[in-house]
């Protein structure tokens, strides 16, 4: 197995490896870098849904989305299409379900179909944006929590009803700002766009001007990496440290991608 | 020539061509190829320093940087470089602009090449600003559309001057009005044409509406959905149209050495 790092903060190729086949070194020797580089890119691997399941499941246990669609007899996998009728694309930077009580730990994402070019995916590692952030933003971000809720982005499309009956089931999750990584102890930015509707106990003038803060720290491209796709390329990253965004610049072609999230601990 | 896109929206990478031993014919096909692409990554090039600049020079007149550091023997090459044993332990060219938009007559268009390029990190990054603008909402048109900015030099380059060359300075590069939605001179297309390092605010504006204005117009700039990401080595070239796409270094490679080497290509005032 070979290491490849991308950029300076976050990402790496990973060569030399075989997902179907993997022993309990090079699994050990995976998880040693993606603490490390955030964000692993697997190229050429040409698995089986099974064995996409299987890959994940040595990084522990795998989470069943309540909203996403499934393939049949795959509820693990998250399937994610887009084409001239769906015009979807994750354009928004952000970690995945952070409005559950304990959002996932990483997510494995598998290109399937990829358009020629275009839907590349960047990722922005969370902890260079909180060392760059003002020492007086940090001070004063760093004892808040955020209220994080699924319905900001993914209830636009449900009845009354049942984002009632969604919300009883996903009550708002309550974050602090800041994380701290349960295994490498780095501190990183912990809010998103998508999915915060704000930081709790001050005015709502001062959340959306520390948001706004945090937001342009994710934003600047010296602490991200872009990944461009191809058919079996596997992209896996640390939804704890890094946020992640999808290009929305290949309408109307197809692109069909398809992950498997790794259940997570509340966040500290 | 093989012309291979990195985005749906813009950028290409050219492969088999030898910059140092151009054919008139293939200097009509870069020129038509940079307007449509707007950012040209050519890659597997051995440029002197020299043969940057006759190569330059196929695309118009050459700028004299007057605030950054020159190479010795080549005024028109301005030359970036940081970390390693060079004393400069941060990198400034790191946020979204287009170059010298504090003159009158901003350049057309650069053309940059990797000198000393670090293993990892350093990438540029461009953002198509015609992209930007054609996906602004119908009212953010509407409210810009007739508007100007105000550009100004001093906000990036007054920390290399002496107090006393301020003044003089001043003189030599007054403030300039440029649309903050400029038409693209070639192709018709209007741009997003403001950008963080040398616009000081809108025209004719409340203070808080331009900031609001320009803080919607950086967003449009700042969406990776319109960008892409290059990576360097020291065999490659990258050339950008100035007049629609901004772009932003990365310091992501300090403290490792990085160099670059710029020619600049004089343009006309932006309409």
């Amino acid at each position: 197995m070979n290491i490849y790092p991308i950029t300076g903060y976050v990402g790496a190729e990973i060569a030399n490896i075989n997902i179907a086949n993997v022993t309990p070194e090079e699994i050990l020797a995976i998880k040693k870098a993606w603490l490390e580089y955030k964000v692993l890119v697997f190229r050429d691997q040409d698995i089986t849904r099974e064995q996409h399941i299987a890959f994940g499941k040595n990084f522990g246990e795998l989470e069943v989305h309540p909203f996403a669609p499934h393939p049949e007899k795959y509820p693990e996998i998250v399937k994610i299409i887009s084409n001239d009728k769906v015009q979807y694309a994750a354009s928004n930077w952000h970690s995945d379900v952070t409005w559950r009580q304990e959002p996932s730990m990483g997510s494995i994402l598998r290109g399937r179909v990829i358009p020629e070019v275009g839907g590349d995916t960047s990722f922005a590692n969370t902890a260079e944006a909180y060392n760059r952030l003002d020492p007086q933003v940090k001070d004063q971000v760093a004892s808040l929590y955020a209220i994080h809720d699924f319905s900001k982005t993914f209830g636009r499309n449900m009845s009354d009803e049942e984002r009632k009956s969604k919300q009883e089931k996903y009550p708002p999750a309550r974050h602090p700002v800041i994380r701290t990584h349960p295994e490498t102890g780095e501190k990183g930015i912990y809010t998103n766009q998508p999915f915060v509707s704000h930081i709790e106990g001050i005015s709502e003038e001062e959340s959306r001007r520390l948001l706004n803060c945090l937001q342009q720290a994710i934003l600047n491209p010296s602490i991200q990496c872009r990944i461009k796709w191809a058919v079996n390329t596997i992209v896996m990253w640390d939804n704890r440290i890094v946020q992640h965004q999808a290009s929305n610049d290949f309408y109307p072609q197809n692109r069909h991608v398809e992950r498997v999230t790794i259940i997570g601990t509340k966040p500290i | 020539m093989k012309v291979s896109k990195l985005n749906n929206f813009f950028g290409a990478e050219l492969q088999g061509i030898d910059l140092s031993n151009l054919k008139s014919k293939t200097v009509d096909d870069l020129k038509s190829l940079w307007v449509e692409h707007k950012v040209l990554v050519i890659r597997n090039q051995s440029l002197t320093t020299e043969e940057h600049v006759n190569f330059a020079k196929n695309f118009g007149d050459l700028e004299v940087h007057p605030f950054a550091r020159k190479h010795p023997n080549y005024q028109e090459i301005l030359v970036l470089e940081s970390g390693g044993n060079t004393g400069k332990t941060h990198y400034s060219a790191n946020d979204w602009h287009s170059d010298v938009t504090y003159r009158e007559k901003p350049p057309m268009g650069s053309i940059l090449r990797g000198v000393v390029v670090p293993k990892v990190g350093g990438d540029t990054c461009f953002a198509d600003a015609i992209a930007a603008y054609n996906r602004l909402e119908a009212e953010m048109k509407a409210a810009v559309s007739e508007l100007t900015a105000t550009h100004d030099w001093f906000k990036k380059n007054h920390h290399v001057l002496d107090k006393r060359d301020i003044e003089s300075t001043r003189k030599a590069y007054p403030l300039v009005k440029h649309p903050v939605i400029r038409t693209h001179p070639e192709s018709g297309e209007k741009a997003v044409f403001t950008n963080n390092f040398f616009t000081s605010h809108i025209d004719g504006v409340s203070e808080d509406e331009s900031n609001r204005l320009l803080r919607r117009l950086e967003k449009a700039i700042r969406d990776p959905s319109i960008q892409i990401r290059v990576r360097w080595d020291d065999a490659t070239i990258v050339m950008w149209d100035n007049r629609s796409v901004q772009h932003t270094g990365t310091d992501d490679f300090l403290p490792s050495h990085r160099r670059m080497e710029r020619a600049t290509i004089l343009g006309d005032r932006p309409f």
